[in-house]
């Protein structure tokens, strides 16, 4: 037995064992801290940065200081900082890699912070926005553009737009122009007054007996139907020429009566993007509060986006065993089934208090775990404020529920009293710039996603309400009005409905502050109207007028051609009817014939 | 690397018992093959220094089926999947994955299953053949190899002569 056991490397193994466990002890609080940095950071798609981390053995546990997350659309800001985070780790459980977390205590988290350094960690450019950034940028695009409050120069505006009536007009006439040249020259192709005059003189000749051209060969019978065939033929084509001339008389007289109402519907198109109008009163509530529901809506997803990841992991099969994370030479983890199944990774209850410039709001979330179908619990937070230093109280309660994995819903409550607004910029355009001075508000806000379907509505009562509007010099008398009436504004209500997906939602907002302004204002705007509208028809007709009257003159100079038709037409029917080739009886009684 | 294996040349011609350096060469076959962060890793190494087994075969065997490991892990890969979701096994399998111990051991890895496998199965073999060239090494080759002309050559140089003179030093000290 001696000869094969080497009590001196069991020393040996054991002072390894030893060493291993002391570069451990001094060095794993680094390690650590570089893990949470570099699978946050990767996680996050931004700097993750952590200042300490201390591992500690018994009991196991961990706490972490200084900790920012880098907001990735905004490198130079932290989404999220947190002065300490501390917890304890279940043993025996992480031996199984299972990391369970019974309690969690996060102290001083603070949202939205600034950073010294850029937390970058790859040029964005070019990317495009999340799904819910485009919603908002479109919607924003095409609910809140800025009504027009100002009579403007319809010259001017006559300078800018393009008058598809004048174009009409001066096609029409080129048309007609064209027309005439091609008549005049089909005219003088037809038989003439003097080509009918010679069948009047033929016809006098064989009245009279005197020989015509074909006299010395042909009887008077045979000479007359000569006649009458030849002038047969000329009054064909006249009347051919009249018919094609009275079809395009037709077409030009309608063109004429389309370019005759051509300037009315330039006017309106003008007048409705130029002039003012009702629905310009009622789109004041988008115009102030859409930009900042728009980005309190972005900001809300914004954050659910970040944070779902874990809590609803993709759909899983249920069913034999899972082949999971395929690592290029490290193999595949075969997992099986749990006699007693654990997620694993689960924060039982992490205790939170966060510090927002209103005040400071402690809360808890419980149950937070990739797995919720393992669980078998939604995720719930709950966060409350009371006396705070400008709310009189808050209470936000929700759960993110997805023990269904095909079935998520989650929802979010939030109630707000008494919040004292400050200086709220809500128009900073030019000429209309309107700062919420101060207000007390009352905020309810109920948001269900089901499936991804967004259900959600806000409503808002404001009191004390002190509403700074500063009009320019040279705002016109309906940007006074409006002005007018909002500075006297004491109260108002606000409510918004968000429907339609996360990446395609559509926001209605709605206030009793419309119906103020319009009954402030309604009256100044209808006068203005009916003023931009009479200069906009005068401005107008002074440009088409002119050049629609060459055109009826032209279209006289085709009806001439037309009277000329008709009377060299009048003229061989005259002579056909004396040659007797018109109706019986009145023909020509030649000497010696019939 | 060069004391290694000299050692191993010292110990081969040595009267060392050949099971020494079989046993020595086959436990790094199993440390070389496997992942080495895997809990039966420490359980071999408990054994190779507890056990008169020889540590410079060891540890050069190691380095040697470290390198093996690389060009044949796919064939671990492979090998692991195979095994691990062969439906007769699954009984098994589920109840060694409740159990901690062999959570720690990560047999549910595909490279961890495999190679270790692969390197039992191969254990005795090995062993076996490994006993029967060193001794046919020590019977039949090596006068052979110590008549050779760069046998003699390096015997003759003063790094050899400064070497052993270590050596010397050494196991005197």
């Amino acid at each position: 037995m001696k000869r094969w056991i080497r009590w001196k490397g069991l020393g040996a193994f054991l002072g390894i064992l030893i060493v291993l466990f002391i570069f451990w002890f001094f060095f794993v609080d680094v390690f650590v801290a570089r893990i949470i940095e570099k699978c946050g950071t990767k996680a996050v798609g931004a700097k993750v940065e952590l200042d300490q981390a201390d591992v500690s053995l018994f009991p196991m546990g961990m706490e972490l200081k200084g900790l920012q997350v880098t907001n990735r659309d905004k490198p130079m800001r932290n989404a999220v900082e947190i002065s300490r985070i501390s917890f304890s780790l279940e043993p025996l459980r992480l031996l199984r890699r299972k990391v369970i977390i019974d309690e969690m205590s996060l102290e001083g988290v603070r949202l939205d912070t600034p950073r010294k350094r850029s937390g970058a960690i790859a040029p964005r450019s070019g990317a495009p926005l999340p799904g819910h950034k485009s919603a908002v940028k479109k919607w924003l695009r095409s609910k809140v553009a800025l009504p027009a409050f100002e009579i403007q120069d319809v010259h001017k505006i006559l300078e800018q737009e393009h008058l598809e009536s004048l174009d009409l007009v001066q096609s029409l006439r080129a048309d007609i122009e064209g027309e005439k040249e091609k008549w005049q020259k089909r005219l003088s192709s037809l038989p003439g007054k003097q080509k009918l005059e010679e069948y009047r003189s033929r016809i006098q000749g064989l009245k009279s007996g005197t020989k015509g051209p074909l006299g010395g060969f042909l009887g008077p019978a045979t000479e007359l139907m000569a006649i009458q065939k030849d002038l047969k033929s000329d009054i064909g084509m006249i009347k051919q020429a009249q018919k094609d001339l009275n079809q395009e008389l037709g077409n030009v007289r309608q063109r004429m009566d389309q370019a005759r109402k051509a300037p009315f519907s330039d006017i309106e198109r003008i007048r409705k993007k130029y002039g003012l109008s009702s629905q310009g009163l009622s789109n004041v509530t988008n115009l102030l509060f859409g930009p900042k529901v728009g980005e309190w809506s972005s900001g809300l997803i914004s954050w659910y986006e970040r944070l779902r990841p874990f809590v609803a992991q993709a759909l899983k099969e249920k069913q034999g065993p899972k082949v999971v994370k395929p690592l290029r030479g490290k193999g595949v983890d075969v997992r099986f089934k749990e006699y007693s199944p654990l997620p694993d990774f689960l924060i039982r209850q992490a205790k939170a208090s966060v510090e927002l410039d209103a005040g400071d709001l402690k809360g808890q979330v419980e149950n937070i775990t990739p797995d919720q179908d393992m669980l078998g619990v939604p995720l719930t937070f709950e966060f409350s404020g009371e006396r705070m230093k400008r709310i009189s109280s808050v209470k936000i309660t929700g759960a993110l529920n997805h023990v269904v994995p095909s079935r998520g819903k989650d929802n979010i409550d939030i109630s707000v009293k008494g919040y004292n607004i400050r200086d709220i910029t809500l128009s900073d355009r030019p000429g209309w710039p309107i700062t919420l001075k101060s207000a007390l508000a009352d905020l309810q806000l109920r948001g269900l996603l089901t499936n991804d379907k967004i259900d959600a509505n806000l409503a808002t009562n404001l009191t004390s309400v002190r509403l700074i509007t500063r009009p320019e010099g040279s705002s016109g008398p309906l940007v006074r009005a409006i002005c007018t009436a909002l500075s006297e504004t004491s109260h108002f209500a606000v409510k918004a409905d968000i429907t339609g997906t996360i990446d395609e939602y559509d926001i209605r907002l709605s206030s009793d502050l419309d119906q103020v302004i319009k009954a402030a204002a309604g009256g100044v705007l209808k006068k203005q109207a009916a003023v931009f509208e009479a200069d906009l028809k005068k401005a107008i007709f002074a440009k088409v007028n002119g050049p629609l009257k060459d055109v009826e003159g032209q279209m006289g100079g085709l009806d001439m051609i037309g009277n000329e038709l008709t009377s060299r037409l009048d003229l061989g029917n005259g002579l056909l009817g004396t040659a007797g080739g018109g109706k019986k009886g009145r023909g020509l009684k030649l000497p010696g014939v019939f | 690397m060069i004391k290694a294996i000299a050692e191993l040349l010292k110990v081969l011609n040595s009267e060392t018992n050949p099971g020494q350096l079989s046993l020595a060469f086959c436990f790094s076959m199993i440390m070389g093959l496997t992942p080495l962060m895997s809990l039966h890793n420490i359980l071999i190494l408990l054994i190779v220094f507890l056990l008169r087994v020889n540590l410079s075969t060891f540890f050069l065997g190691w380095a040697f089926f470290s390198g093996v490991a690389y060009v044949l892990d796919p064939l671990f890969d492979w090998i692991g999947l195979h095994v691990l979701t062969f439906g007769p096994l699954e009984s098994l399998w589920t109840a060694l994955y409740n159990i901690t111990l062999w959570r720690i051991e990560k047999f549910n890895n595909s490279i961890v299953m495999g190679s270790l496998l692969f390197s039992l199965v191969l254990f005795v073999p090995l062993y076996l053949i490994s006993n029967f060239a060193v001794r046919h090494y020590r019977d039949d080759l090596l006068t052979w190899v110590q008549r050779l002309r760069i046998v003699q050559a390096l015997k003759g140089s003063k790094l050899y002569s400064a070497y052993q003179g270590i050596s010397r030093l050494r196991g005197n000290s």
